[in-house]
């Protein structure tokens, strides 16, 4: 009776490992049906600005993109009322700050946006080698990046120190975590459900209102 | 069987045994509320717009933000809090009604949640490069719990 709870037991923890293993694959990050320029998407001058705080090796990161981003992108993004600007927040391991470090490489050519797509559809189990340098050069081949131009940026650190003092102000600022939030200033710290996003924006958007 | 064998060992049974065991399932009891407290915590956490509160020991914000934060979309902090509120249930259960049934399923869980967590310190130490108090705390805390537990199975097999 005791072998057959235990092998039970093992059994379900094997399980829920194997389950946990295969898991992470969260759906693709949709087309982007607004504009970038740089990292802000939308409208520079919208009432309301979302800052996200993100690394690109973190899977509930990801996962905002498609449930939290996109929505807000095609609600409020599209018609004018809020841009979304990315900042960089990489605290996970090696392969955050290569890919912070490549997302700026494709930003000096204009596909900021496509390639932060490209990395979060690309994302692999943390510091795995997911975000080596071939596999982000293969990135920028994918979407048509000038690629002796993309691998000369990159192998020089450039971007390195302004990705450092980026995330040492987060962390003054308060951020601990990814993904954060701050809707003109307010902060939402995780994958929060849509309708807190659009509680808050609604807020900011009835406040920035003119009287 | 084991029901019988525990039954044996009800008030009626000598004052040695009947103490031994009265202290490993106290000890159970309370090691899993310990347990409850801190799984409760991380899944609050995790669902209220709150950093954690250990930011200076280890880095927990960090093993919270990667994919073994959750499983098929729970937070295995709540899991972990299932666990330990059924093994709290089943450890009652099982002294209460004198059930060995319940306490070798008490005993399964605990065993479980030890290989959970041998698990998840494995992932923490060898993939994430990472530690979080709050979960070394529970690893500890199961551990205690499967020991526990381990030792009032075999007492009462011994009967």
């Amino acid at each position: 009776m005791l072998a057959a709870v235990a092998v039970a037991a093992l059994a379900a923890v094997a399980a829920l490992i194997v389950l946990q293993s295969s898991g992470g694959g969260s759906a693709a990050i949709p087309p982007r049906v607004a504009t970038g320029d740089g990292r802000v998407l939308g409208d520079a001058n919208a009432p309301v600005t979302v800052i996200e705080y993100a690394d690109f090796q973190c899977p509930i990161c990801k996962r905002a993109e498609t449930s939290i981003v996109s929505q807000v992108e095609r609600d409020y993004v599209q018609s004018g009322q809020v841009n979304i600007e990315f900042r960089m927040f990489p605290f996970i391991g090696q392969d955050s700050f290569n890919a912070a470090q490549a997302a700026e490489a494709a930003r000096a050519q204009g596909k900021f946006w496509e390639y932060h797509d490209a990395l979060f559809n690309a994302q692999g189990a943390e510091n795995s080698g997911a975000f080596s340098y071939e596999k982000l050069v293969a990135l920028a081949q994918k979407i048509e990046l000038d690629v002796p131009k993309f691998e000369a940026d990159l192998s020089s650190n450039a971007y390195l120190p302004a990705i450092q003092q980026e995330a040492d102000a987060a962390r003054a600022a308060g951020v601990a975590s990814t993904p954060t939030f701050f809707v003109n200033g307010t902060k939402i710290v995780g994958a929060q459900p849509y309708s807190q996003f659009q509680a808050a924006i609604d807020a900011a958007l009835a406040k920035a209102a003119p009287q | 069987m084991r029901a019988q064998v525990l039954r044996s060992r009800s008030p009626a049974a000598g004052g040695g045994g009947r103490n031994a065991n009265t202290l490993l399932m106290t000890a159970s009891a309370l090691l899993a509320i310990a347990g409850l407290c801190i799984a409760a915590y991380l899944s609050a956490v995790h669902y209220v717009d709150q950093p954690i509160a250990c930011s200076s020991i280890g880095d927990c914000e960090l093993v919270n933000s990667s994919r073994y934060a959750e499983l098929a979309g729970v937070p295995v902090a709540l899991l972990g809090a299932a666990a330990y509120a059924s093994i709290l249930a089943l450890v009652a259960g099982a002294w209460l009604r004198r059930a060995g049934d319940l306490l070798l399923a008490a005993w399964g869980v605990a065993l479980g949640g030890f290989a959970f967590s041998v698990y998840l310190t494995w992932i923490e130490l060898r993939v994430l490069d990472a530690i979080c108090a709050y979960c070394v705390a529970s690893a500890c805390v199961m551990t205690a719990l499967f020991a526990s537990l381990s030792a009032s199975v075999l007492r009462a097999g011994d009967g």
